[in-house]
């Protein structure tokens, strides 16, 4: 049962409670309160952050900064009105449900570190920096989650925000499986950027979820097709390539055996929807 | 009319909107302790020890109860009494969800901390934990044999049927478990007054059920339990014989500490604890002439029933009922077994049994218009039931039988010829999604038929305040369908009072006779006609009065839109009813309802199976994904013959929930186990649709022909409305992919 609640509004202030009480940090309470009430976390100390005074979501250069406490919704109404990376847009509104992305973060999604997480696998797309305080250490996403459940943070360190790259003239493509078409999490989860120049590759960036311990994305993969010709057969060898990377369990939700085919499945359905149009939407 | 089959404002859907409705975990009381639950959580063993000391060390631990407190019959069970209350050491503990003991404290949370710190020593044995193991009776689970009951229906020759057939289709099917997933979970609050009447508030289908099973445990009379059922946040035949188990538990904590006690369960309890449709397996084989005539269905149909039989003997009664589907069947050899596993109970879940037969009957149907090569519109036509028909039963319909004017219907909405056509088309140049159309055609016995016609009675009490605003309290309840609106419908037709004028009261077993469950799409028949009934009473009182008062005929007086006309003066209802009561007449009426006796015998399955049927087209669309095999339903096309249409928009809003509520159960949701444990506790796993997967568009149709027995014709609706719908995306998925299912739900991985 909960008997200590704070709620500090500076950096250091929070730092110093995290440090002091060992509570566990309260943006969204989306993953927190579930936990809680599951009796996977136990604790009797939570620490709110929705009274930092924090930066506001802003582009910076070439970079998209989203803070601690900024929600989904918040993100998605900048990224329209900003007009900037609006791919994301297709993984937001993925999750969860209208309450969920009025309340939850992409901060509380990538300092839960599941492999399941849709905005985990949007920081790997947009190869995002973490940016912690009070230390002001800024390391990539990929260091900064070890495993399932674990970040690289100390005790009196917490997320300060994310910074994404701002990327522009690329095709994208974003497929979340599940069986049904909210409120879900991913059985797998493929995002795929894409820059082409010539018909050929220019820039290519390919992220999957649920499909192995932790997001699975492999650049000496992704920079060996750089300047290949863009076909079904590049395609083919790109989702067996990745299916031999995956290396999925089989939980509640499917067969590790399915998720594998899913790993394939999803590559050949993104070159048929980027390209072939074979498929209607 | 007046009123009925006109849209019309949901009475009692402003309080629930806004949040003011008492649902039972709303209900708070002085010194009120919670309760919690202590489970065995193994699936099979023998009580052998349970040490309740550690739990009692708690501070706030008001009660522990186990068996030994029982005053009254430590024993559940509808048709055998086979199931234990709480587990008496030295018997045998038989799903992970049996009950050893009971805590009552200050708080929830210490009487969940304290439910932890009862221990129990189980001696386990191997688990039954499939329909085949339970078939090789090689481990008992509960009586004598696993097969714990056997219907049948025996009509004609089966063997002449497939000697002059040109097919015979053998076809295996399996279904799964589906989980009510009603909005709130189970609960209860109980209060043993300081006179003696144990007062029970609870989420219940069927308040009567709780009163006889309390009064069974605690050892009470009748006459001093009141149980008061509250508002019920959707209940789909889990809550129908379940509350019982749920209610006793503070009944008993309550009885023994003298203070309100208040239970409420989680999801994960509610999943684990509580009733499900029957998985089951079945076998049919069905014997067709060239022209799609069938000549006969030879079936052999497992539920599996879980530890405790409850309702399943009565669910049974109708799978079996419904084994061949609307169709005309010369002969038939059916068979149901109920089977004991080391599982939660099933029980009644909107359809009772008859939607996993369905889903079998018509896919044969589909497979053999495909054999055949006629259309899976015409092998229907061509078989469905008509008045002068006989149903499998041989129960001679005569009339209220819309079978073919629904196919019909879906036939011409759906503009079919063109669809299917467009189909083709798609499919053609799409290689990854495919679409598919699928059929289905069902009946549905409406109330308890012959498998329960001694409940087949219902009361209903009206009352017209001076002020001429009218309470109605009937045996049956709402629970989300829309009865108290369709009951005020009834009421205002006859008085004449407007709708806003009528409320309708949760009942209490205490004031109204026993009524009967608010189950197998009987209320709108029992309650309405026990409410018609008492309405007209009222009506010639008040006629009697007025005729004699103002010296006028009978014939002159009229009530319509809430004002009373007699010959050609114009009273406001109120003025009437502010006279009447001056007056002394009686405003006040007891209806009451029963229904025809049905003639039927239980051995060969023959005769009279139910008071009338419902019966329903329906046709999807649904798209196929073949890289991930998610499947979309893209629209449906329904129409129910339901008899009069009382509550029009009600009506609307069954069948849209009826039609996606089979789907989750035909594509999405399934209960996975791990040695008999539920591991899909919660709606993070247990998925059912959310709006999101609702197709766009239902269009539906209603077919009115009437009942001469119900309410102003009416029939039916809040089952056929979901039975029709697995079979019908079950057959358009076959459809789409080109290969038969013969399993529900269906599963992504079974597409790739
Ligand atoms: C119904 C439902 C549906 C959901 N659907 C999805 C979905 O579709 N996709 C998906 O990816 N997720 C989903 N989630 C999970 C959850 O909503 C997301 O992970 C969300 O992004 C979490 O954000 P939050 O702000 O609510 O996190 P919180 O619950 O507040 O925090 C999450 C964890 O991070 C810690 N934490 C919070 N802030 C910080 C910080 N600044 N620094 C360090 N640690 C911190 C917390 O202590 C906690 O352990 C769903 C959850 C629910 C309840």
């Amino acid at each position: 049962m909960i008997k200590n609640y704070f709620r500090p509004k500076t950096i250091d202030e929070l730092s110093e409670l995290k440090l002091k009480t060992k509570g566990y940090l309260f943006s969204g309470g989306t993953d927190l309160f579930v936990k809680l009430r599951a009796g996977t976390i136990d604790t009797d100390t939570v620490i709110d952050t929705k009274y930092l005074n924090s930066r506001k979501i802003e582009i910076t250069g070439n970079k998209l900064f989203i803070p601690i406490n900024a929600t989904y919704s918040e993100l998605r109404m900048f990224i329209k009105q900003n007009n900037v990376n609006n791919m994301l847009e297709n993984i937001v509104k993925t999750i969860g449900s209208p309450m969920i992305r009025n309340r939850g973060t992409p901060v509380g999604n990538i300092s839960n570190a599941s492999p399941a997480g849709d905005f985990v696998l949007a920081s790997y797309l947009f190869n995002a920096q973490v940016i912690i305080e009070p230390t002001s250490r800024k390391l990539p996403v990929k260091n900064f989650i070890k495993g399932p459940g674990k970040i690289d943070l100390r005790e009196n360190e917490f997320v300060y925000g994310i910074e994404l790259e701002i990327l522009n003239d690329y095709k994208f493509y974003f497929e979340k499986v599940g069986r049904r078409n909210a409120m879900i999490i991913s059985i797998a989860s493929l995002g795929l950027l894409l820059k082409e120049k010539d018909n050929k590759i220019k820039d290519i960036r390919i992220a999957f979820g649920s499909v192995a311990p932790y997001i699975l994305r492999d650049e000496n993969l992704e920079k060996s097709l750089i300047g290949e010709t863009i076909n079904e057969e590049l395609f083919k060898h790109i989702a067996i390539e990745y299916q031999k990377l995956s290396s999925p369990i089989t939980d509640v939700r499917a067969t590790k055996e399915y998720r594998k085919s899913l790993v394939h499945n999803l590559v050949i359905k993104a070159y048929n929807n980027l390209f072939e149009k074979v498929v209607k939407e | 009319m007046k009123i009925i089959g006109k849209k019309v404002k949901r009475i009692d859907g402003f309080q629930k909107a806004e949040g003011s409705a008492k649902y039972a975990s709303d209900y708070y009381f002085h010194n009120m302790l919670y309760a919690s639950v202590v489970y065995a959580n193994v699936p099979h063993g023998i009580l052998k020890n349970i040490d309740v000391s550690k739990a009692y060390e708690l501070p706030g631990v008001v009660y522990v109860a186990t068996y030994k407190d029982v005053p009254g019959i430590n024993k559940f069970g509808h048709v055998i009494k086979d199931m234990n209350f709480l587990v008496p050491i030295g018997d045998k503990v038989r799903f992970e969800g049996d009950v050893i003991a009971l805590i009552a404290a200050e708080s929830k949370e210490i009487a969940e901390k304290a439910a932890k710190l009862v221990s129990c020593e189980i001696e386990e044995l191997p688990p039954v934990l499939t329909i085949d193991e339970a078939l090789k009776d090689e481990i008992i689970v509960n009586g004598d044999s696993n097969i714990g009951f056997h219907r049948k229906i025996r009509k004609g020759h089966i063997e002449d049927a497939f000697k002059d057939a040109d097919l015979v289709l053998e076809m295996n099917f399996e279904t799964g478990y589906q989980e009510h997933a009603y909005l709130e979970p189970q609960g209860a609050v109980a209060y043993y007054t300081p006179d003696n009447v144990m007062e029970i508030y609870v989420s219940a289908q069927c308040p009567f059920y709780v009163h006889e099973d309390v009064a069974n445990i605690l050892g009470l009379p009748l006459n001093k339990i009141n149980v008061i059922q509250t508002e019920t946040g959707g209940g789909f035949g889990g809550k129908e014989d379940v509350p019982s188990y749920v209610a006793a538990k503070p009944a008993l904590l309550s009885y023994l500490t003298k203070r309100p006690v208040k239970l409420i369960y989680t999801r994960e309890m509610d999943i684990k604890e509580t009733s499900k449709r029957h998985p089951s397996k079945s076998y049919f084989k069905v014997a067709f002439k060239k022209d799609g005539t069938i000549l006969g269905v030879k079936s052999k149909t497992y539920l599996d029933m879980g530890a405790y039989s409850t309702l399943s003997p009565i669910v049974m009664y109708r799978t079996t009922v419904h084994s061949c589907g609307t169709y005309k069947v010369p002969h038939v050899f059916v068979d149901v077994y109920g089977v004991y596993t080391n599982k939660v109970p099933c029980g009644a879940f909107r359809g009772f049994g008859s939607p996993q037969v369905l889903f079998a009957i018509e896919s044969v149907m589909d497979e053999a218009a495909k054999r055949l090569n006629i259309d899976p519109y015409e092998i229907r036509l061509k078989n469905t039931l008509d008045v002068g028909d006989e149903t499998a039963t041989g129960h001679k319909l005569t009339s209220s039988v819309g079978a073919k004017k629904t196919l019909k219907k879906v036939y011409e909405i759906s503009n079919y010829p063109k669809l299917k056509d467009y189909v083709k088309k798609y499919n053609e140049t799409n290689k990854f999604k495919k679409l598919g159309l699928g059929w289905s055609h069902i009946f549905y016995g409406v109330s308890l038929g012959s498998g329960g016609q001694h409940l087949d009675g219902a009361s209903a009490e009206v009352l017209i305040q001076p002020d001429g605003t009218i309470n109605i309290m009937i045996g049956n309840t709402e629970m989300g369908q829309g009865a108290k609106t369709t009951m005020a419908i009834i009421a205002s037709e006859i008085l004449g009072q407007k709708l806003d004028k009528i409320s309708v009261l949760q009942p209490q077993t205490l004031v109204l006779q026993d009524s009967g469950p608010t189950v197998a799409s009987r209320t709108t028949i029992f309650s309405g006609n026990a409410v018609r009934i008492a309405a007209k009473k009222i009506k010639e009182n008040i006629i009697g009065f007025l005729s004699n008062y103002f010296g006028v005929g009978k014939n002159e007086i009229s009530f319509s839109d809430g004002n009373v006309l007699v010959r050609d003066k114009i009273f406001t209802f109120e003025e009437i009813t502010e006279l009447c009561n001056k007056n002394n007449v009686k405003l006040s009426e007891i209806g009451w309802y029963k229904t025809p006796k049905l003639h039927f015998d239980h051995e060969k399955g023959i005769g009279e199976a139910y008071i009338t049927y419902t019966f329903s087209t329906q046709l999807s669309l649904v798209e196929v994904d073949i890289l991930t095999g998610k499947i979309s339903l893209k629209e449906a096309w329904v129409c129910h013959d339901i008899g009069k249409v009382i509550n029009y928009d009600g009506a609307i809003g069954q069948v849209h929930g009826g039609v996606v509520q089979g789907m989750g159960y035909a594509i999405m949701e399934e209960i996975k186990q791990d040695n008999g444990k539920i591991l899909t506790d919660n709606f993070n796993n247990y998925i059912i649709p959310t709006i999101k997967d609702a197709p766009q568009n239902i269009h539906v149709e209603f077919v009115e022909e009437e009942f001469s027995e119900g309410p102003f014709g009416a029939k039916g609706l809040g089952e056929p409305s979901l039975m029709s719908s697995p079979p019908s995306i079950a057959n358009a998925v076959s459809n789409a992919i080109n290969k038969r299912i013969s399993k529900i739900p269906i599963s992504m991985e079974d597409i790739i």
